[in-house]
């Protein structure tokens, strides 16, 4: 069966009696070398991860970590432990993904559109994107400020303006609202979506005298499903990991300090180096990680009930 | 027309705190504190520039994020574009276990491994393990530039995707002129992926730029600082009102370089993640 020169038939080794074949052979090798010892140092730093968070000890003595078994487990899955509250705050990010995809969609449909200074437009929705989260948190902190824009706008429509930048429930608040307007670059992925979806579809649509509320519902969302449910696992999994913008904006120090705010990350991120008990963050990182796994096989076993990988 | 008018408000939302931001930094305090807050400024100021500078050396820092993000960028595109041609070109023997255990990576979150490659840095520190006698672990940009050598899945997978569509009647016939597979690499591959190098190569940049947790847990002196955690300081260290002026400019400091590049850039970044299909 097999063809000359097929691999089947010269065996495993068989590459090394032809120059040709060894060339290619070692070239392959040594070129994903690197590749090869990025992922061994991972995966030595992740199972070097799970054999500390059994151990306790500190980054300034020189004793060697100490097994404390479950300890750290039990000492942050307590209920009043501040990872726990952390990671409760945390889901307000996670259940604001949909929010996020659903204004980039809405954003890809409009930079869709076959109009003149479609491409500038796109350029700009990519804006938030490229800035990092301390300047935009500098920003957003004036901008929400009790003499600033925002609040000038709200005061003329005739609304008396919350505390932003006082009250944690507010804090809160501008900072979805800083989330909602940096979710705008995942209007790319969408686009990619949209058109990838092939015209014929939205011809047979205006044979059939569909409009284009129709045509959106029953045509593009469908078949964007597989584009939003990509984002929606990509989405979560970032958001569990929020922590740029929760640093500048609520950690000691900052004009806006407020420990009400941290999330499960900049827990860990204190446990780890702030609070000096590197084993504590490490165990907080592990939990993270499951809690991570847990929703992403959530998310991929509801798949089944909405994502449409073909309609008839 | 409905859709002009759509546009322009999104266009106006998202554009307009980088007009705050461009505006704001050249007001002179008390305009800053004005209300009505002023649209347009009526006095022109460089004076929060050298109070910024008093906070945190950001001429120094900006030097230094510009030297890591060199060094980051030049690793992402030598040792991506190496082992995705091999991957998608070269047939050898645990290729694709190879490359499916690089995909592995991209579901594991990183922060489980923070604080074992805290103690992996120190360690490396301490020893001989050192790169010709220079130091490259915690306190140096090492930990910071190294791992940019040593692939990131992302960026392979997108440009393996790519130089899968390479016709392969070019490599073909290189290979009968007796062409080694290094030069199939640097002279038919590498040319033809340009779209591609630069989405990585922009992306990686940004991501160094932007960078918070990593100069953050590794660099300590302030001279040594990239300008993401210069910024930090002016939240932690100078809280009065006279550096709200300060802050904007500082702010407008860490933006420029960035956005300018994007200026220059947009074209091939946004072709190419839609193109990817993929972020």
């Amino acid at each position: 069966m097999a063809r000359p020169g097929s691999r089947k038939r010269s065996g495993w080794f068989g590459w090394w009696r032809s120059p040709n074949r060894r060339e290619e052979v070692l070239t392959g090798w040594l070129f994903v070398l690197p590749a090869v010892l990025g992922f061994a140092l991972f995966m030595y730093l992740n199972l070097r991860g799970v054999q500390l968070s059994f151990t306790d000890w500190s980054w300034i003595s020189r004793k060697p970590p100490e097994f404390v078994g479950l300890n750290n487990y039990s000492l942050i899955l307590r209920p009043d432990s501040d990872f726990l509250k952390g990671l409760v705050r945390t889901l307000i990010y996670v259940m604001f993904v949909p929010v996020s995809i659903s204004i980039a969609f809405s954003i890809a449909l409009l930079a869709n559109q076959a109009v003149k200074g479609q491409t500038f437009f796109r350029v700009v929705c990519y804006l938030p994107a490229i800035t990092g989260a301390g300047v935009l948190v500098i920003v957003w902190t004036y901008l929400f400020s009790v003499d600033g824009p925002v609040n000038f706008v709200l005061r003329g429509i005739g609304i008396d303006p919350p505390r932003w930048t006082t009250v944690t429930e507010w804090k809160q608040v501008a900072l979805l609202l800083l989330i909602a307007w940096g979710a705008a670059p995942g209007m790319i992925i969408s686009l990619a979506g949209l058109q990838a979806i092939p015209k014929d579809y939205y011809d047979a649509a205006k044979v059939d005298g569909a409009g284009s509320w129709r045509t959106l519902i029953s045509i593009t969302i469908p078949l964007m499903t597989p584009t939003l449910f990509f984002q929606l696992v990509l989405g979560i999994i970032g958001a569990w990991q929020t922590f740029d913008i929760i640093y500048f904006w609520a950690t000691p120090g900052t004009g806006l300090q407020d420990a009400n705010l941290w999330t499960a990350s900049v827990q860990i991120y204190q446990y780890a180096f702030a609070q000096n008990r590197p084993g504590l963050g490490a165990a907080a990182a592990i939990v993270l990680g499951l809690v991570i796994l847990v929703f992403t096989t959530v998310n991929f076993i509801a798949q089944r009930r909405w994502v449409t990988y073909d309609i008839a | 027309m409905g859709v002009y008018l759509l546009m322009g408000m999104v266009t106006l939302i998202l554009a307009f705190p980088f007009y705050y931001l461009a505006t704001s930094a050249f007001k002179p305090t008390a305009e800053l504190f004005e209300y009505p807050p002023t649209l347009f400024p009526r006095e022109f100021t460089l004076d929060h520039f050298p109070l910024a500078f008093e906070a945190a050396p950001f001429p120094r820092m900006l030097l230094n994020t510009l030297v890591i993000c060199s060094i980051t960028v030049t690793g992402a595109a030598i040792s991506n574009s190496l082992a995705a041609f091999a991957i998608a070109r070269l047939r050898f023997p645990f290729r694709t276990l190879i490359f499916g255990c690089m995909l592995v990576t991209l579901m594991i979150p990183g922060w489980i491994s923070l604080v074992p490659a805290y103690v992996f840095w120190r360690d490396v520190g301490r020893t001989t393990l050192n790169l010709f006698g220079v130091n490259i672990g915690v306190n140096t940009i090492g930990p910071l530039v190294i791992p940019a050598f040593l692939t990131s899945a992302y960026s392979t997978f997108l440009m393996r995707q790519y130089f899968m569509t390479i016709p392969k009647e070019l490599e073909e016939a290189a290979r009968i002129d007796g062409a080694s597979y290094f030069r199939i690499y640097w002279r038919i591959f590498l040319p033809l992926s340009f779209p591609v190098l630069a989405v990585i190569c922009l992306v990686t940049f940004m991501a160094s730029w932007n960078d918070l947790l990593g100069p953050l847990i590794y660099l300590s002196k302030p001279e040594n600082q990239t300008i993401t955690v210069g910024l930090s300081y002016l939240n932690t260290q100078h809280m009065g009102v006279i550096y709200r002026g300060a802050r904007f400019s500082a702010a407008l400091m860490a933006a420029i370089p960035i956005l300018t590049l994007y200026a220059f850039t947009n074209k091939y970044l946004i072709r190419g993640i839609v193109l990817g299909g993929l972020k």
